[in-house]
């Protein structure tokens, strides 16, 4: 097996035997139905206490052949209305940038809990899409409306 | 002492011990920073030394610990500075403080994790630290390494020692192992090595220790000491137990060099077993704590001594009650079983009896009655040995195909069938009386149990296929006949649990959703809310099947209107009602009546409200779309805008007398979010047939005909609207959202609106309408989709004027850095689409524009500045496809801008841009190389510019970088991955020059990324 099959064969044993509540983690499945470990279906829960508390949202995480070296892609479905999250829905953050904060050492739970605290801890350094930035640094109360009805439509379980 | 000169104390020693006592008298509190304060400072002084040994020989116990405290912050802040001889001096002192301690004070157990330290550091020879200390107990002095061979044997000094000294022993030989497994990992050996040389001392200690706390216990009931013996032998067994369990976990860590060592460490392990019978303290949790971390420490004998001891009268006894005993058992258990799976024998060798023996117990742990929790915590515990259990079955499966499997999968495969079937059991809430009783912890621990075992359910799945998906259909339909609703709700939470994973077993779900499920739970007010909403989420997850089964819907259909009324399952509902009636929508036209019905009858529930009301309308419109003709549509949209139309007229009567703003606003929003839910679920699905003739004819029922008025009628709606509430931004936003339904459809229909409509809509917005973003995206769509409409040419023309008009308002992309992001993102879709309009604008105008998106690009903010590249990445590509229209416009714009864009891209590379947004800014500049034959002379002129490369002229290694950056680009502009290095490289030494110079300077749009 290769050194990424391995690791993530070890990621999808260690997430078994402990994740953070609320949280999923599974590799997809094609359309044969057999399970494609470098493609992942997680779920981030909002964080309590928090305007994004009772949301679930859902991204599909892809692994390169070089991952543990290279970081993995996490791609909100559907893209999401956040300042630091691309058009696109890939999320922009530094432990997932390559050239900044990644480290093979950094585990599955560590990657979705940093998708978790950045939820609500926008990052207004490194802004990603400008509708969501500019209705965050103009209009707070708007801002937290509308991410009020984005839980909504993405309720957690 | 140990103090390295003499010098004479900051205070008198009865003042320091005076302010002590202060610390510990009551009344003082206000002084104790102070005092503290003070103390530290004497603590770190150079004769703390001095002090901390005073201190300990005062007759009070709070001066004593004090003292013992202050040599543990000089044994670790200050005991590097100590001689050899001061060292030895230090240890003797601490020794004479233990041994001559009367007791077992808070002062013994301080100095006995200060000797543990000192005996850690590298200043520290010390060695046979047990024996020492044991032979300075017996003689009441220190006895340090150079005289111990001159006495007896540990064997024959130890027992005779008082209790209260072996405690005193044990603690200290407890301590060192903690302490000296906080060195894992360093270089120094030396201190394991000294310590690993104690092994056979401990072994007597433990030994002694544990023969005489076990001998106490077993003191026959009658004797007269009875409850004083039974007492210290708890407490000698507790401490022996504590100690043995710090030195396996030092073992583990450090006795790989000398693995024959640990036998002086099992030899204690049938000691440490009796104290499971005599119930001491902890000791379950201790041998499970082995069994979890370390379980290689025990050996085969000793595997089956503790499963005797399980399987005994004793074991058999916790196992019967159900407390905080079984709980431990039932750790040491699950370990044990863990163990097994490890090693795979509990699952390979199905026909071992002790391993059926394990197994059976393993079942047993999940059958008690009580509701997990507070009453049955050792489901919680159990739970973990299944999940280990059916994940390494499911591991191992995969190394087999199918039919291939060895004898014992059968097996294995059946006890994971069973161990599902028993948490099924588990997972079923208790009555309301039981739940009512629960505190919030209590239902977290609960659900996150459910959590769980879907999870295994999940996994399990993998095994077992549609035999567990059949087992859940069984169950839930039992439950339904038996009117037994809660075990009917984790019926369904199962089968949701296996619903994505299920494939071809549409018959045997089919055996369940014929059966009145859906009615039942709408008639029987008396079924449990959590029932119902597993339902609705049952209907959610089972999505894909009642889309192949739509004869299911009219029974599906009406229960999720019917969970409308339910405030917690009213989203839900919506959501699916939505979903199910746009999937199957040409099945449903016959249901339309009734459906608006229902609808009537739901906008008098409290539920109803925007997002509820948008969904429903949604799925409604959904089967309108799939009426047969554009006829029945009018008649089906007529009746849906009515509903609109109530919301829109309240909200502006509301508004306009002053009446209830606010409701009026929340009425608005309604109803530009149903219209635009409506215009979403009028869009021909993906797999329509396309009505060519229509298409070819254009139909002109919805712009001219008698559907013209519902096109009246949205744009009325977005209209008045917009304008009563112009400065909210979800109308805004709807408003959008509704122009846009109708931009990418290829046939006419009600949305499809002439291309003024939209264009009237977003040149009437301004720098103040909210989510001016939004607008500009919308922009960008229509230009996108509408470049084959007869007006695009005129209603582009005003698009671009808008643009223009917004960019002058802003005068520079600071000011508004996102709404330049949609300005410059318009101009590109116009050069993608058209950039040939751009040829009938005025010089002025078209240089106002560029010019604008020069100042992007050199502005520090990232979205501007990306998306400049991009857009001059689309120019530059553009001059090179020889035949488009729009090449001769886009050669133009090169020609005229290119000198300035080019340097505003140096400018970036000469270290302004921030690392992240350098992979944009390469994009163009290679795209100019690749294109341009004077990209050289404008690269080479850019460069000459650069303020930062214009200080450093002189020096000759600036200039041979700036020649080799441009040779490299020229060379590689073929070779993206050589290209961005080439960049990469020169950016980087900038960045260098750019600290050299004038760190100061930097810009502050960058002081973030470094």
């Amino acid at each position: 097996m290769s050194l990424c099959m391995n690791r993530l064969s070890e990621e999808r044993k260690q997430w078994r035997r402990d994740h953070p509540f609320g949280f999923f983690a599974k590799p997809a499945r094609n359309s044969a139905g057999m399970m494609d470990l470098k493609k992942w279906e997680v779920g981030v829960p909002g964080k309590e206490k928090t305007i994004w508390e009772g949301g679930l949202f859902k991204l599909e995480v892809t692994f390169p052949e070089e991952y543990p070296t290279k970081p993995p892609k996490c791609k909100f479905t559907p893209p999401l209305f956040h300042p630091n999250v691309y058009p696109s829905g890939t999320v922009c953050l530094s432990i997932l940038n390559e050239e900044e904060a990644w480290k093979p050492a950094i585990t599955i739970k560590d990657i979705l809990l940093g998708i978790q605290s950045l939820l609500d801890e926008p990052n207004p350094e490194s802004p990603a899409q400008a509708d969501a930035f500019n209705l965050f640094k103009k209009d707070k109360v708007a801002y937290e409306k509308k991410i009020k009805a984005i839980v909504k439509e993405n309720p957690a379980p | 002492m140990a103090a390295p000169q003499a010098q004479a104390l900051p205070l008198a020693l009865p003042d320091i011990e005076a302010l002590v006592k202060t610390l510990y008298d009551p009344g003082h509190a206000t002084k104790i920073p102070q005092t503290e304060a003070t103390l530290r400072v004497l603590q770190r002084s150079p004769q703390g030394w001095e002090i901390g040994d005073a201190l300990l020989n005062s007759a009070d116990p709070n001066v004593q610990f004090f003292g013992a405290l202050t040599l543990t912050v000089k044994v670790n802040a200050d005991s590097a500075d100590l001689s050899e001889e001061e060292s030895a001096q230090l240890l003797s002192k601490l020794i004479h403080h233990l041994v001559t301690n009367p007791s077992s004070t808070t002062a013994t157990r301080k100095l006995c994790s200060t000797l543990a330290q000192y005996f850690t550091k590298p200043i520290s020879s010390w060695v046979e630290c047990i024996r020492s200390l044991t032979l300075s107990f017996a003689l009441q002095r220190p006895v340090l390494d150079d005289t111990l061979d001159s006495h007896p044997s540990t064997w024959d000094v130890l027992p005779p020692l008082a209790d209260n000294h072996l405690l005193t022993l044990l603690d200290f030989a407890m301590n060192v192992a903690d302490e000296a497994k906080k060195l894992s990992n360093r270089p120094d050996q030396r201190p394991h090595e000294r310590l690993i040389a104690n092994v056979e001392s401990l072994e007597v200690l433990l030994q002694v220790a544990f023969g005489r706390g076990i001998k106490y216990l077993s003191t026959p009931p009658d004797d007269p000491n009875y409850e004083r013996l039974l007492q210290a032998g708890e407490k000698l067994c507790v401490a022996s137990f504590e100690c043995f369990l710090g030195w396996i976990f030092y073992a583990q860590s450090e006795f790989k060099a000398v693995p024959e060592k640990l036998r002086h460490l099992r030899s204690i392990t049938e000691l440490s077993f009796s104290c499971l019978e005599y119930h001491v303290d902890d000791a379950m949790e201790h041998i499970a704590t082995v069994l979890e971390g370390y379980p290689k420490f025990f050996e085969e004998k000793h595997l089956h001594m503790l499963w005797d001891i399980i399987t005994s009268q004793w074991g058999l006894e916790i196992l019967k009650n159900l407390d905080a005993e079984t709980v431990s058992l039932a750790r040491i258990i699950v370990a044990y079983g863990s163990e097994l799976v490890e090693t795979k024998k509990l699952y390979q060798e199905p026909d071992n009896g002790h391993y059926q023996q394990v197994s059976s117990f393993l079942h047993e742990l999940l059958k008690y009655p009580d509701p997990v929790g507070v009453e049955d915590e050792v489901a919680l515990v159990a739970l973990d040995f299944w999940s280990t259990y059916i994940s390494a079955i499911a591991e191992e499966s995969f190394l087999y195909s199918e039919g291939e499997h060895p004898p014992w999968f059968v097996v294995a495969r059946s006890h994971a069938f069973q161990a599902i079937s028993e948490l099924l059991q588990k997972i079923i809430y208790p009555p309301s009386e039981v739940t009512k009783t629960w505190d919030s912890d209590a239902k977290k621990t609960f659900k996150v149990f459910r959590m769980d075992v879907r999870d295994i359910t999940m996994e399990a799945f993998e095994l077992l296929r549609n035999e567990l998906t059949e087992q859940f259909i069984d169950f839930s339909i039992q439950a339904l006949e038996a009117k037994r609703w809660l075990e009917l709700e984790a019926g369904l939470f199962c089968l949701i649990s296996v619903a994505d994973a299920a494939t071809a077993v549409d018959d045997k779900l089919s055996r369940l959703f014929e059966r009145p499920l859906f009615s039942t739970i709408t008639e029987n007010t008396g079924i449990p809310a959590v029932t119902r909403r597993t339902a609705v989420d049952l209907v959610a997850a089972f999505n894909h099947f009642f889309m192949r089964n739509p004869h299911f819907l009219p029974q599906v259909l009406p229960f999720l209107l019917g969970a409308l009324a339910q405030p917690s399952l009213a989203q839900g509902a919506a959501k699916s009602f939505a979903s199910l009636c746009s999937e199957c929508r040409r099945t449903l036209t016959g249901e339309l009546p009734s459906f608006f019905q229902m609808y009537d009858q739901f906008i008098t529930y409290a539920t109803a409200e925007e997002s509820t009301k948008s969904k429903v309308l949604e799925g409604i419109a959904a089967i309108v779309q799939a009426e047969s003709s554009e006829e029945k549509q009018l008649a089906g949209l007529q009746q849906l805008f009515q509903y609109v139309a109530h919301d829109a007229m309240q909200a502006l009567n509301l508004t306009k007398d002053g009446n209830d703003a606010e409701q009026g606003l929340m009425l608005a929003l309604t109803a530009l979010k149903c219209l635009s839910c409506i215009g979403k679920a009028l869009q021909a699905p993906d797999d329509g047939v396309v009505d060519l003739d229509e298409v070819a004819t254009g139909s002109t029922f919805w712009t001219q005909g008698l559907g013209k008025d519902i096109q009246t009628q949205i744009l009325n709606f977005i209209t008045y609207l917009t304008q009563v509430f112009p400065a909210n931004d979800e109308i805004i936003e709807s408003a959008c959202n509704s122009l846009r339904a109708g931009f990418k459809e290829a046939g006419p229909g009600p949305f499809v609106l002439p291309a003024a409509a939209a264009v009237d809509y977003i040149t009437r917005t301004t720098l103040q309408t909210p989510r001016l973003t939004y607008v500009l995206e919308t922009a960008c769509c229509w230009v996108s989709c509408h470049k084959g409409s007869s007006d695009f040419e005129p209603q582009s023309q005003r698009l671009l004027h808008y643009d223009l008009g917004i960019m002058q308002a802003l005068q520079h992309p600071r000011n508004e850095p996102e709404v330049s992001v949609g300005c410059i993102e318009l101009i590109q879709s116009f050069i993608k689409q058209n950039a040939s309009i751009l040829k009938h604008e005025h010089p002025d105008v078209l240089k106002g524009t560029f010019d604008f998106s020069v100042e992007c690009l050199k502005s520090p903010e990232v979205l501007p500045k990306r998306a400049a590249a991009s857009l001059w990445r689309e120019i530059i590509e553009k001059t090179a496809s020889s035949g488009n229209p729009d090449q001769v416009m886009c050669q133009e714009i090169v020609d005229h801008f290119g000198q300035a864009v080019t340097s505003a891209l140096i400018a970036n590379i000469s270290g302004e841009v921030d690392a992240s947004s350098l992979e944009h800014i390469v994009i163009p500049l290679r795209k100019l190389i690749q294109n341009d034959r004077h990209s050289k002379a404008y690269i080479s002129s850019a460069l000459s510019e650069q303020p930062l490369l214009q200080r450093m002229q002189g020096e000759q290694a600036v200039q041979d970088m700036i020649r080799k950056f441009i040779e490299s680009l020229m060379r590689n502009a073929k070779n993206s991955t050589a290209f961005k290095e080439a960049v990469k490289t020169f950016w980087q030494g900038c960045k260098q020059l750019q600290m050299q110079l004038a760190p100061q300077t930097m810009h502050p749009g960058h002081r973030f990324n470094y």
